[in-house]
Parts: C-alpha cells; sequence; structure tokens
C-alpha cells in the first residue's frame, strides 16, 4: 500500500497558509512526522482522515483520490485526534462499541470480541464499565488509542499519542504501534517525542511553516548531524553567555554548574566532547540550520 | 469486514448489492440512532425536564382528575380521552422547550467535542449521520410521550368519572405531539447548522413557538400552529376526533417541513460527504417534501378562502330576494334515506300563495345535489345557486286556491362552509372547554351518527330576505331509514316500524331536527309533559348521580316549572321536553335576532356530551357541594336530600335561570352568551311557538323575546358585565338612531343591544301604564290565539285590545329620537312607627329633564337576616333559587319635564335602591343608592306610598357660583410621560391608542394606562364615566382647567366615587389622592382622606384664584391600587 501525497497546498479563509506543495511517498510501517508548532502537521493529518478537504493537489491511496473515494477511504481509517478530553456520555466499553459498529462491524458477537480485545491491549478492561469522561487523563488517550485502532485500520494516523503517557504506558503504546506497522499497515504518527520517532519509525518527515524540509530516514537525518553535537560541562555564570552564542539542546545542574549539550561547527569550549547526536539532537540542529 | 483497497480492483460499489446498500444504509442510521438516543437519555438536562413536566402532569392528574383531598376536580375528566388531551396539551407545550434546547445542543456539541472528529471520519453518509440523531432523539421524545400516555392511562382507569378511550393512545402522542416534535427537530437543526449558535437557536425557535402561542393562534385557518394547541382535539363518543382531514393535512405539513429540514441539516453539515453525486439527490428530496408540505398548506389556505367567498356570494344572493314571501309552506313531508356519509331525500312541500308572484323561491344547503324538482307533480326547470332553488310558478298548469304541491329530490350532505353565511370572524375564534378545545361542526352525517338541524338546510324552506330570521311555521312528516342499527330522535311523537321511523310533530314547528345514533331514552311523564333524557348509550353518568330520585323527580319537575311559570307568566307550550346528548364538536352561534341558539330546538334541549368539561354541568362536583354543606354542619348526609339540591341546582341553572358566568372569556365584543344561556329552555316559551313577522327587523319579536325572557329570569344582571352589554347600545344611539343603525352593514350586534334595551324599556312602559299590572296579561289574547302562527305587530296589537295606543307607541320606537334624561335628587329612607309597628320608608326624588317620556325600573334590596354561611357556588345558587326574592320591583313612568318624589313604604330594612332607567341619556342605566344609616324621619308620621309633584331646586349645578368640570368636559386632559423603557412601556403606549373608548376597569387587576369607564358610582350628568389607572409613580396626571369668570375665593371639592372595589388583597387600603392646586399665589399639594373613609364631593381647601385657567392636578401616585379622575367643583365663597 502506498500514500502518495503530490503538491498538496491548503490555504485557510483568513489567508494564512498551512500547506506549502507537499509532496510525500509513504509505505507501509511507521512513519514519523515531526515539525514545530504550527508547521501544519494536523493540517495536513487532517485532510489525509478526510475531515478538510485540500486546497490544491492531490492524495491518492494505491492510485485512489481521496477527494474520490472519501467513502471506500474512510472505511479503513483510524484517527486519533490531538486533543482527545471530551467524551459523550458514554461509559468506556459503550463508547468502544459505538466506535465498532460506526467503523461497520456489524455482528454484535464480533464486535463485542473486538471491543474486548482493545480493550485488553490497550490495557482498558478493567475500566471498561467506567464513564468515558470519568478516566484519567492517560486511560483517555488509551480509548482514544483504542478506538483509532478498531476494525482493523490500514491506514492509522495518530496525532501527538503519547502526550500525556506515563513510560509504562508509551512503552505499551509504542509496542502496539511497532507490531500493527509489521501487519502492512500506514501508519503517520506526528509527536514531538522525539524517542518515539527513533525508535519506531521507518522514515520520517520533517514539515516547517507547511514545507517538507527533509524526507527521509531517521539514522539519514540524525547521521546530518554528527560532528556537531557537542558535551561539555560549564559553571554557573557561563550559562547565560554560551546560551548567547550556541543553541544549547540540554542543561543537566551538576555540583560545580551544568552540563549542557549544544550545536556548534567548531568546539565552542576547551572541555567540549564531542557526541553522537540523537534524534533530537539532529531535529535543533536541523531547525538551527534552517532559520 | 472492511473493504482493503489494496484487495479490490474496483473499489467503487463492485462488492456491494443493492440489497446489502440499502441494508447498510439503515444500520448505520439506526446505530446512531441507538447511541444518540442513549445519551440524550443520559443528559441531565433532558432528566430535569422530564421529571419536571411529569411531576406538574401527575399532580394535576391526582389533584384534577381524581379529586383527591377534597380538591375540586377537573370538570373535563368526564370527557372521553379528556385526560389524554389534557395530559398532552400541556406536554406539548413544555417539548416545544425541551425539544428545542436539546436539539441545539445535539449539534451544539458537535463543536466541543473532539470525539466527534473521530466519529466524522468514519465512512457513513450525512444524510445517514443526521438521520441517526433524528431518529435517537425521536426515540427518547417519543418515549417520553409514551410515559404520559401511560400516565394518562392509569389515571383514566382509576378514576371513576373518566372515560378510557384506547384510540387516545395512538391519536395523541402520533398525530399531535409526533409532528411538531419532528418539526421543532428539524426546524432547530437547520437552525443550528446555519447560526452555528446553540444559545441564539434555542431563543429563535422558543421565539417562534412564543408567537403562534400569544399571537397568531389560530390564525389562517392555524397554518402556523405548529404545537398542535390551537386544533380541537376533543374526542366524541358519537363523531370521533372533528374535521380529520384538516387535521391531518395541517399535522402532516409539519411532518414534511420537519423532515425537510432535517434532510436539509444533513445537505449543510460541516462535514465533508462521501461522495459528490448525493447532494442532488438529497436537494431532490428536499423539493419533494417541500412541494408536499406546501400542497397541503395550500390546500387549507385554499378550502378556508372558498368557504369566505361563498358566504359572501350566500349574503349577496340573499340581499337579492323579495322582501316579504309570496309562499308559505303548509306542511312538508320528508322522506329521508340515510347512507353513510350522505342523505337520499324526498322533499314534498304543499304550498300556499301568499301573494302573487312568478317565482318560488326555496332554500337548501348548496352541498347537496338536486336531481329534480316538480310542481303539482310535473317536473319543471330550476335552478340552484347559493342554496336558493328558483322555480317558475306561472307555468304551472293547474293553480288551485288552496295551493299547490312542489317536490324536491336531492342527495348527499351539506356543505359546513355554508351554514352560518352571516358570521365570518367569529369563527376564527376557538370552541373553548378552558382550555381544552372542540370543533366546529353545524351538523353530523356519518355512518354511526346523524345531526341535522334547520340550520344546516337539510330540508326545503322558502326563501326570502329575512328567511333566517324569521322562520314560518310548518307541518313536519318525517321518515327515516338508515341501514345502521340507529335510534331516531325528531320533534313529535316517533313511530318505529322496523325499517322506517316515522315522526309528525302535531302542531307546527319553525324548524325540524333529525338525530340518530346509538343513544339510550328514559322517559318520564309528568302533567301531561313527557320528559325525555337521551344520552349515549355507554354513559351512565346521570344514572349513577340522580339514582335516588326515581320517585321524586317528578315532585321537582312540578316544583321547578311551576316557579319558572309563574314568573314568566306563560306556559310550556309543547308535550314534550326531550334532553339529548349531541357531540361536544356540535357548535351554534349566537345570532342578534333571537337569544337562544341552535342548542335549542322545538322541543329539544341540546345538551353537550359527558357535560362539555364544563364546570356547571360537573355532577360529581355539585353532589360533593352538598355533602360537604351537610357534613360541616354535622348533619348525616342524606343522599336523597343531597341528590335533589343537586338536581335542582343544575337544571335551575342550566335550563331557568343562568347566571352570567364571572370570568367568561368575552367572545371579543360580540354580545356575550355564556354556555349557561345556550340551555336555557326560554326560547321554546317564546321563540320556537310564536313568529311576529316584520319587513326588515323583527323588531317587535325581539324586543318582546327579551322582555320576557327578562322576565322570568330570578336577579337582574347587574354586574360589570351586564351593565358593559347595556351602556354600549346606549353609547350606541349616541351615534346614531335606531333606524340607521338598522340600516348599517353588519351591525346586527349594535342593533340587538339597543333593540333588547329598548324592548325592556317599552313592555316596562306597557306594564306600568295599563290597567293590567303586567305586559303579559296585556297581550295574552295573542299569546292563547297566535302559538305558532306568523302574524305582523298591528294584529298582536289589536289582539291585545288597546291598539291604537299600542301602535302609536310602537311607531316611536324605531322612529324616535328624543331620549328621557334624569337627574336624582335626595334619596333616603327613613323609619317611622305605625300603629306601633315598625315600617320604613324609602323615597327618591327625580326630574326628567329629557324630551321624551322614560320609564324607571325599581328594585328595593332588603337586608339578609339569615345567617351568612361560607357557600360554596353550588349552596349559593340553590340557595338564590329556592328562595324567593329577596327585593321588591315596581316601575314608574316620569314624563317628560316631571319632576317627582315617589315614596315606597316597607316593612323589611331596606339594604339599598336600584333604579334602571332604561334607554335615556343616563348612561349607565342603572343607579344604586345603598342605605346606611336609616334615620328615624319624625316629619312624616304617616308616610304615604305613591308618586307626588314637586318643585326640585338647585339639584343643577349651574350659576355663575358653581362651576364643575367633568372628565367629558372639555377643560379635562390627561398626560403621560410616554417613556419606553421597558417592553412593557412599548405594549401599553399601543394600549393607550385603544383608550379612547370606555373600557372595562379590572380593578382586581388595574390597567396601567388611563382608561375611559363608564359605572353607575361616578359623577357626570347623565353620561357618568371618569378615568382610571393603575397608581403608578407620579409621572401620569390628570388635570381640569378652568377658565373662571371672576378673581375670587373659591372652594375647591373633588369628586370621589362610592364604593369603589379593589382586589382581595387591597380591600383594607388606606389609600388616598393627592391632588395639586395651581392658585394664584402659586401652587399647593393636598391630599384627600382615605379614599375608602369618605366619598362623593370631598374639599380640598379654598383657595383665592385669579380670573384666568384654574388648574387642578391629579397625581397618579397612591396607595389605593388605582387612581380615580372624575370630577373638580369650584365653588364661590366670597362676595
Amino acid at each position: 500500500m502506498e500514500l502518495q501525497i503530490k503538491n498538496l497546498n491548503k490555504i485557510y479563509d483568513n489567508g494564512h497558509q498551512a500547506l506549502k506543495d507537499v509532496n510525500l511517498i509513504i509505505q507501509e510501517g511507521m512513519f514519523g512526522l515531526l515539525g514545530p508548532n504550527g508547521a501544519g502537521k494536523s493540517t495536513l493529518m487532517r485532510i489525509l482522515v478526510t475531515l478538510q478537504e485540500p486546497g490544491a493537489g492531490d492524495v491518492t491511496i494505491d492510485g485512489y483520490s481521496l477527494s474520490q473515494h472519501r467513502r471506500e477511504i474512510r472505511q479503513m481509517i483510524g484517527y486519533l485526534p490531538q486533543d482527545f478530553r471530551f467524551f459523550p456520555k458514554l461509559k468506556a466499553r459503550e463508547f468502544l462499541d459505538y466506535a465498532a459498529s460506526l467503523a461497520g462491524i456489524r455482528s454484535k458477537k464480533d464486535r463485542r470480541m473486538e471491543v474486548d480485545r482493545l480493550l485488553e491491549q490497550v490495557g482498558l478492561l478493567d475500566a471498561h464499565d467506567r464513564y468515558a469522561n470519568k478516566l484519567s487523563g492517560g486511560m483517555k488517550r488509551r480509548l482514544g488509542i483504542a478506538q483509532a485502532l478498531i476494525g482493523n485500520p490500514r491506514l492509522l494516523i495518530v496525532d501527538e499519542p503519547t502526550t500525556g503517557l506515563d513510560p509504562e504506558e508509551r512503552i505499551r503504546f509504542r509496542n502496539i504501534l511497532s507490531n500493527l506497522s509489521q501487519q502492512g499497515v500506514i501508519i503517520i504518527l506526528s509527536t514531538h517525542i522525539v524517542a518515539d520517532i527513533s525508535s519506531t519509525c521507518r522514515s520520517m518527515a520533517l514539515l516547517d511553516n507547511g514545507m517538507v524540509k527533509y524526507q527521509g530516514r531517521p539514522d539519514d537525518f540524525i547521521a546530518q548531524s554528527r560532528g556537531l553535537v557537542w558535551r561539555a560541562a560549564v559553571g554557573f555564570d557561563e550559562l547565560k553567555s554560551l546560551k548567547e552564542q550556541f543553541p544549547v539542546i540540554t542543561t543537566i545542574p551538576s555540583v560545580e554548574g551544568y552540563e549542557v549539550e549544544l550545536i556548534a561547527r567548531q568546539k565552542p569550549l576547551q572541555n567540549a566532547e564531542n557526541i553522537d547526536p540523537g534524534l533530537e539532537h539532529a531535529y535543533v540542529c536541523f531547525m538551527e540550520n534552517n532559520v | 469486514m472492511n473493504s482493503d483497497l489494496k484487495n479490490n480492483s474496483n473499489p467503487a460499489f463492485s462488492d456491494e448489492s443493492l440489497l446489502s446498500r440499502f441494508s447498510s444504509f439503515f444500520y448505520y442510521i439506526s446505530k446512531v440512532g441507538q447511541y444518540e438516543a442513549r445519551i440524550l437519555w443520559r443528559s441531565w438536562l433532558f432528566r430535569i425536564f422530564s421529571l419536571l413536566i411529569l411531576a406538574i402532569l401527575v399532580l394535576f392528574d391526582v389533584f384534577g382528575v381524581l379529586g383527591i383531598a377534597e380538591s375540586e376536580a377537573w370538570s373535563g375528566r368526564y370527557m372521553r380521552g379528556g385526560v389524554f388531551y389534557m395530559d398532552f396539551y400541556l406536554f406539548t407545550v413544555a417539548q416545544v422547550v425541551i425539544a428545542a434546547f436539546l436539539s441545539a445542543d445535539f449539534l451544539g456539541r458537535e463543536r466541543k467535542m473532539d470525539t466527534t472528529e473521530v466519529f466524522y471520519t468514519r465512512p457513513m453518509s450525512n444524510v445517514q449521520y443526521v438521520l441517526g440523531k433524528t431518529w435517537g432523539a425521536l426515540m427518547v421524545f417519543m418515549g417520553l410521550n409514551m410515559v404520559v400516555a401511560l400516565l394518562a392511562m392509569v389515571v383514566t382507569l382509576i378514576s371513576p368519572d373518566a372515560v378510557f378511550v384506547w384510540q387516545a393512545i395512538f391519536i395523541y402522542p402520533f398525530i399531535f405531539s409526533l409532528p411538531s416534535l419532528v418539526f421543532i427537530l428539524g426546524f432547530s437543526f437547520v437552525l443550528m447548522v446555519l447560526v452555528r449558535n446553540q444559545a441564539v437557536t434555542f431563543v429563535l425557535v422558543l421565539g417562534f413557538g412564543g408567537m403562534v402561542l400569544f399571537y397568531l393562534g389560530n390564525m389562517h385557518w392555524g397554518v402556523w400552529d405548529f404545537i398542535g394547541f390551537f386544533i380541537p382535539g376533543y374526542y366524541s363518543g358519537f363523531s370521533g376526533l372533528s374535521n380529520t382531514e384538516y387535521l391531518l393535512f395541517q399535522r402532516g405539513g409539519y411532518f414534511l417541513l420537519g423532515l425537510m429540514g432535517i434532510l436539509l441539516t444533513a445537505f449543510c453539515l460541516p462535514r465533508l460527504p462521501g461522495t459528490r453525486r448525493r447532494s442532488g439527490t438529497l436537494l431532490l428530496f428536499c423539493v419533494i417534501l417541500l412541494s408536499g408540505a406546501a400542497f397541503l398548506f395550500f390546500n387549507i389556505v385554499s378550502k378556508g378562502i372558498d368557504g369566505q367567498q361563498l358566504r359572501e356570494r350566500i349574503r349577496r344572493t340573499d340581499k337579492l330576494l323579495p322582501a316579504l314571501p309570496a309562499y308559505s309552506v303548509d306542511s312538508c313531508y320528508l322522506r329521508v334515506h340515510h347512507n353513510g356519509n350522505n342523505l337520499v331525500s324526498e322533499a314534498h312541500l304543499f304550498i300556499k300563495e301568499k301573494s302573487t308572484s312568478d317565482t318560488l323561491f326555496l332554500h337548501l344547503n348548496p352541498g347537496f345535489d338536486i336531481s329534480s324538482v316538480t310542481l303539482n307533480n310535473q317536473q319543471v326547470p330550476f335552478t340552484f345557486s347559493e342554496g336558493i332553488i328558483s322555480v317558475a310558478t306561472s307555468l304551472m298548469y293547474e293553480k288551485d286556491v288552496s295551493g299547490f304541491s312542489c317536490s324536491v329530490f336531492y342527495t348527499g350532505h351539506p356543505d359546513q362552509e355554508a351554514i352560518y353565511p352571516e358570521f365570518e370572524k367569529e369563527r376564527e375564534s376557538l370552541s373553548r372547554f378552558e382550555p381544552l378545545i372542540g370543533g366546529k361542526e353545524h351538523y353530523f352525517i356519518r355512518p354511526d351518527y346523524v345531526l341535522l338541524t334547520q340550520e344546516s338546510g337539510w330540508y326545503p324552506k322558502v326563501a326570502w330576505r329575512n328567511f333566517r330570521q324569521q322562520p314560518d311555521f310548518t307541518n313536519y312528516v318525517l321518515e327515516f331509514s338508515s341501514g345502521y342499527n340507529l335510534e331516531v330522535i325528531s320533534q313529535g311523537a316517533g313511530v318505529d316500524s322496523g325499517k322506517i321511523v316515522r315522526y309528525s310533530a302535531g302542531k307546527p314547528l319553525n324548524a325540524l331536527t333529525l338525530i340518530a345514533g346509538y343513544y339510550k331514552t328514559d322517559t318520564l311523564l309528568v302533567d301531561g309533559v313527557e320528559y325525555s333524557l337521551s344520552v349515549h348509550r355507554d354513559n351512565d353518568l346521570f344514572e349513577k348521580a340522580f339514582g335516588e330520585l326515581r320517585d321524586t323527580i317528578p315532585a321537582i319537575i312540578r316544583d321547578m316549572k311551576g316557579q319558572y311559570e309563574r314568573s314568566l307568566g306563560l306556559e310550556y307550550p309543547f308535550q314534550r321536553l326531550k334532553l339529548i346528548e349531541v357531540p361536544v364538536h356540535f357548535y351554534t352561534y349566537l345570532q342578534s335576532w333571537r337569544t337562544g341558539t341552535d342548542h335549542i330546538q322545538p322541543e329539544m334541549v341540546l345538551m353537550p356530551e359527558n357535560g362539555g368539561g364544563r364546570w356547571f354541568l360537573d355532577v360529581e362536583n355539585t353532589l360533593n357541594d352538598f355533602k360537604e354543606e351537610a357534613e360541616s354542619q354535622g348533619e348525616e348526609v342524606d343522599e336523597q336530600e343531597v341528590q335533589t339540591k343537586t338536581m335542582m341546582t343544575m337544571a335551575g341553572n342550566l335550563f331557568l335561570y343562568p347566571q352570567w358566568r364571572v370570568f367568561s372569556g368575552s367572545e371579543d365584543g360580540g354580545r356575550l352568551m355564556t354556555e349557561w344561556n345556550r340551555l336555557q329552555i326560554f326560547p321554546l316559551y317564546f321563540y320556537h311557538s310564536y313568529q311576529i313577522r316584520e319587513k326588515g327587523w323583527p323588531v317587535f319579536q325581539i324586543m318582546m323575546d327579551e322582555a320576557l325572557r327578562e322576565k322570568g329570569q330570578k336577579e337582574k344582571n347587574e354586574g360589570w358585565r351586564a351593565e358593559r352589554d347595556q351602556y354600549k347600545g346606549l353609547l350606541a344611539l349616541r351615534e346614531r338612531s335606531v333606524s340607521e343603525w338598522m340600516a348599517h352593514e353588519d351591525a346586527g350586534d349594535t342593533v340587538a343591544r339597543i333593540l333588547n334595551l329598548k324592548g325592556i324599556h317599552f313592555f316596562s312602559e306597557i306594564s306600568a301604564q295599563s290597567k293590567q299590572d303586567n305586559f303579559v296579561k296585556v297581550f295574552r289574547p295573542a299569546l292563547a290565539h297566535f302559538r305558532f302562527r306568523a302574524e305582523s305587530p298591528d294584529q298582536w296589537f289589536e289582539m291585545a285590545g288597546e291598539e291604537g295606543f299600542l301602535k302609536k307607541k310602537y311607531q316611536t320606537v324605531v322612529s324616535g329620537d328624543d331620549l328621557p334624561a334624569f337627574r336624582f335628587g335626595d334619596v333616603k329612607a327613613a323609619t317611622f312607627r305605625n300603629q306601633g309597628k315598625k315600617q320604613f320608608l324609602v323615597s327618591f326624588e327625580v326630574s326628567n329633564t329629557g324630551s321624551a317620556d322614560g320609564i324607571l325600573n325599581t328594585e328595593t334590596a332588603f337586608l339578609d337576616l339569615s345567617e351568612s354561611r361560607n357557600h360554596s357556588f353550588s349552596q349559593w345558587r340553590y340557595q338564590s333559587m329556592k328562595e324567593e326574592e329577596n327585593n321588591d320591583k315596581d316601575s314608574y313612568v316620569v314624563k317628560a319635564g316631571d319632576q317627582l318624589r315617589i315614596k315606597m313604604v316597607y316593612d323589611n330594612q331596606p339594604r339599598e335602591l336600584k333604579i334602571f332607567t332604561g334607554v335615556s341619556r343616563n348612561i349607565p342605566p342603572v343607579f344604586v343608592f345603598p342605605f346606611v344609616n336609616i334615620g328615624e324621619d319624625l316629619y312624616e308620621l304617616q308616610p304615604q306610598e305613591g308618586v307626588e309633584v314637586v318643585e326640585l331646586n338647585g339639584n343643577v349645578p349651574g350659576g355663575s357660583q358653581t362651576l364643575v368640570v367633568d372628565n367629558e368636559d372639555p377643560g379635562f386632559e390627561i398626560s403621560s410621560r410616554n417613556e419606553i423603557r421597558t417592553l412593557k412601556d412599548w405594549w401599553l403606549s399601543r394600549e393607550l391608542k385603544k383608550a379612547d373608548n370606555y373600557e372595562m376597569f379590572y380593578y382586581w387587576r388595574p390597567q396601567a394606562v388611563w382608561t375611559n369607564t363608564l359605572a353607575q358610582n361616578y359623577y357626570g350628568d347623565y353620561l357618568r364615566s371618569a378615568v382610571l389607572k393603575a397608581s403608578g409613580n407620579g409621572n401620569d396626571k390628570a388635570r381640569w382647567k378652568l377658565k373662571l369668570p371672576e378673581a375670587g375665593r373659591y372652594e375647591v371639592q373633588v369628586y370621589i366615587p362610592e364604593g369603589m372595589n379593589t382586589g382581595w388583597r387591597s380591600r383594607n387600603s388606606r389609600g388616598r389622592f393627592y391632588y395639586v392646586i395651581h392658585h394664584a399665589n402659586g401652587e399647593e399639594k393636598v391630599e384627600t382622606p382615605p379614599v375608602r373613609d369618605r366619598s362623593g364631593w370631598i374639599s380640598l381647601g379654598r383657595f383665592f384664584f385669579n380670573r384666568e385657567e384654574a388648574v387642578v392636578e391629579l397625581s397618579d401616585e397612591s396607595d389605593f391600587p388605582y387612581v380615580v379622575a372624575d370630577a373638580v367643583k369650584w365653588i364661590r365663597t366670597d362676595g
């Protein structure tokens, strides 16, 4: 299965151009979407799940256009939006059942099995009888993931899925997704939590100001910033001036001052040493270069 | 399960057969519906609303219907399905509110919830989604409807009085409530999608609902009434629902509009549709639904307009008929066959010629089809248009002196719109049963029921210009056959020979009635008159209520009939009196030329079924009233006595002495005939027994009708409602003379009012001036000989003997414009001793300053020394019925120019003297003089009763010493700040425009604008009026201005009416009025004493005035609930 996004443009009524000439080809497996706030990630996702009309350009799945075959495409979509806090007055199980029936699972028995399966998968089996609105933030998110997964979607789009989940939950989630990615499903994941991308995504894109700034494998992305990431120890007073000179990625307080990681073309300080960049470093590095 | 694009060669529909598409269409709707219903059901708002409504309904049902805890039960409980109708009547209004709010919420929720977005990505179409939501809402609301229906059913089954009708379970939820619900949903959804604001949507829907409830009502044949609030919903045991075609069209129209709204919402939903193609079909459906609704509403409106135009044509045609009939129908043999919804009839008339003419005009309802007309058995050509059959009589071969025969063969049924052609705007008013609504049907022909009165024109009559007002007397024989096993009732004695029932009246009738239905009849013979009661065979109300009275009813009837006929002076002219239950939808209009309606037919009284939900036909409540009375006095409840009292009270009030209903809704300025009067049997004594024929208005008949009716009453109607009726007639006379009014188009009610007044006046004069002491005795020969005949007034005068005198008097009635005008002087009461016995003298002075003779009818009321107990209305009515009157009535003629002192002597202590001035310049035509302190008059030790001529002095205000400015004078004006600050002010300023005419002032709920009012206790030389207004904050003022002839010192007095009424809460008010006097040296504020304490002319002090405008101002600020601006007097005190 292949998702092709060709020359996608989207201008809102207020004149703001959310997407500009976006071209992407996405294969099966996990695809990460990275970018700062307002980059257009959510817009892109909403267009992909048929909630919004593309302005210009087209999206095709296996050659079938999104605008022409919305109904068919809707039959294979699973969507988890960014903010998922307000539920109608239904219990967790009921909500999933509703979602399952809307997804087209007609047989009551099948639905029940599917709902149970998912409740277990996201770890909500114990809370199945509680009102969805009364669940904790993390549980709500899990319920959201469950409804996105119900009915075995072929195209899963998740927008900031692990925000608010504790590490254990986050790991569980990653496992679910990575299992799914093995089954011939396209998963598009947008997130700020780079760990999610680096560990699971086969390929990724970076969106900034509505434009695709990078598309490729995460490893290659990281490789771009090799040699540009330094670690150093500085004193309390040096930190401020350091921040003015270089983009500082992390600061960890220590006994004498801080341990910092920063981006620089050349060795910035005497005691600085090169480190292997991670995705986060690569991201900051990339954004710096593009400013 | 899910179609996999990867595995599909052609993803578009190849997999899905038509059948599976069809089933998946409904699958989504049902799923969405199921869950949305669940969500709605769980909404706290919905639950609270529902509980609230149900609680109110339960309270009403428990206290109102079941009458628990000694509450007075609601009389509508007797009506079939009455509880259902009432519960749903209340519920549908509440439903508007809940449904509007929740449906706005329905779509409003969408925007808040992210979860909605994920549902939007599912593969259902917009139509399925919206329909699903609608279905969910419908399930929940119809569920609530069913709960209400269940409640009504339980209550109906528990209550001993309520009648259960299984159709009600279907009718009220599905025909009344469901279309309203669908419309509200559609309407709110569309608004929500367009406006995108829940609050605004809610307000708009509620605004529309409010406009319908409070303003539009059933205007334009009820097409605006989406709630179904003004549609007749009573279910009759005889005829079911009223006008089902209209009902289905109107409800259907709103149902379709609602569906259209829902589909339109799907079209406008802010969600990308599944495919582009669908929109076209959706719009097409919307157009189809809209056209369907438009067709239905158009049908309703065009039918209404057609009816209007038909009646217009009928009225025009009627005017072209000859002024007096050339023919009369001597006898009429009717052969009628009942065929489902139609009649097949033959009318064989024997016609007498009264004057030469070449055309015979007959009237028959235009709804019928006439197949042929024969004269002396020869078929003749005829025309039939607007209900008038025209046949040329000149072509008849044999012309016998005694008359000729005419036969009309016709089929079909009457046209409802052609009945009562003289009423147009009255048709808009509803047939209300407080608060429920019955239909307005004037005839019934159904397989299971037939009701035809003369008004429906179901048999031919001679037509001439006034044939409706002055019906002929004809001998009728009726033969009726029907395929349905119905009991047949008509005038006279009925003979049932299996297939045919034959009725022959035995005496000429001026109306023939045909009734056939599932009746059971009970008869009783008392003193030669056969009394019968026919009720629906399922109805056992009266049997249960009066079970103990089997043996005593004859005595009760004898008693009451005797008492009534003694006061009336006439005897019952028929051999039978039939009380017949008729459908609640049977409606009759009060016509201006008689004091009765079609509810009274010769020998018959047509009573609304099950009491029609009227409280004065509520048998149980009346029985309970008397039971409570007995219990409260510690007596044992004697069932027979209680039932006797109940029967006497009810029968007395319904048939003999109806009382004006206290809080009746007025029929829009038209003559007020309360529901009571519709059943009064008086018309059987006069209107249905005599016909005094005149060209144009039957003035003499109308006058005699009213004079007789009034004579038979126990109490003179002087409540303010009656006053208004009377003074409206007198006010009309100030504008135009009687003859001008009679020639005026559309002035029927005014003429009737005037003639009623003139009638009482005219016959009072006759009573007073003749040797016999009442006019009935004067006309007794005519009353005896002219029964069931049409004669002219001249013949009546001749029969009465005093022909010349009466004829002259009668001529002045219409032509005379002169009026008497009375001024009263001293009115007092005193005690004196007459040979040791204490007696009382009442004397009053009166002068007639008008140009015509007048007549005064006096009524002295005596002190009631009996214990005043806490009477219920029934107890009070029983008392007043049983007892002879506690007053003395007299009449005195006061000629023009007379000045008289009239004295009356009594053994009992008088409480007040009422004087009715009849047709005169005095408006209102009644004066009330209460006697509070009766002094001892030492001067006349032996006062004589009688009339003395005196010289009355100085009662007429005039001369340069005393000047009065009344509110009717040009020097009087009112002002209000007229600022529109609130919605209330705006509404009131509209009302201000109406204040030019005289209005009724509601002393218990005072109007906030200056209101011209007439009352007998206000000041005025002949027109006693004042301007009243609810007390306010001092912004509004009334001003009296006068240019004084000389400067000097004057005493200023203001007139405070005596005996001002207030509501219960203000009964002990110590309020005063505040005046400002503008005098030569400035202004002075003066307050009156508490207005309850002192009345009449109250002095405000003496002031010096210049020879210019003197002004006295009344402020509307007062502690008294309202202020009265009447008159101000200046009296010169120096020089």
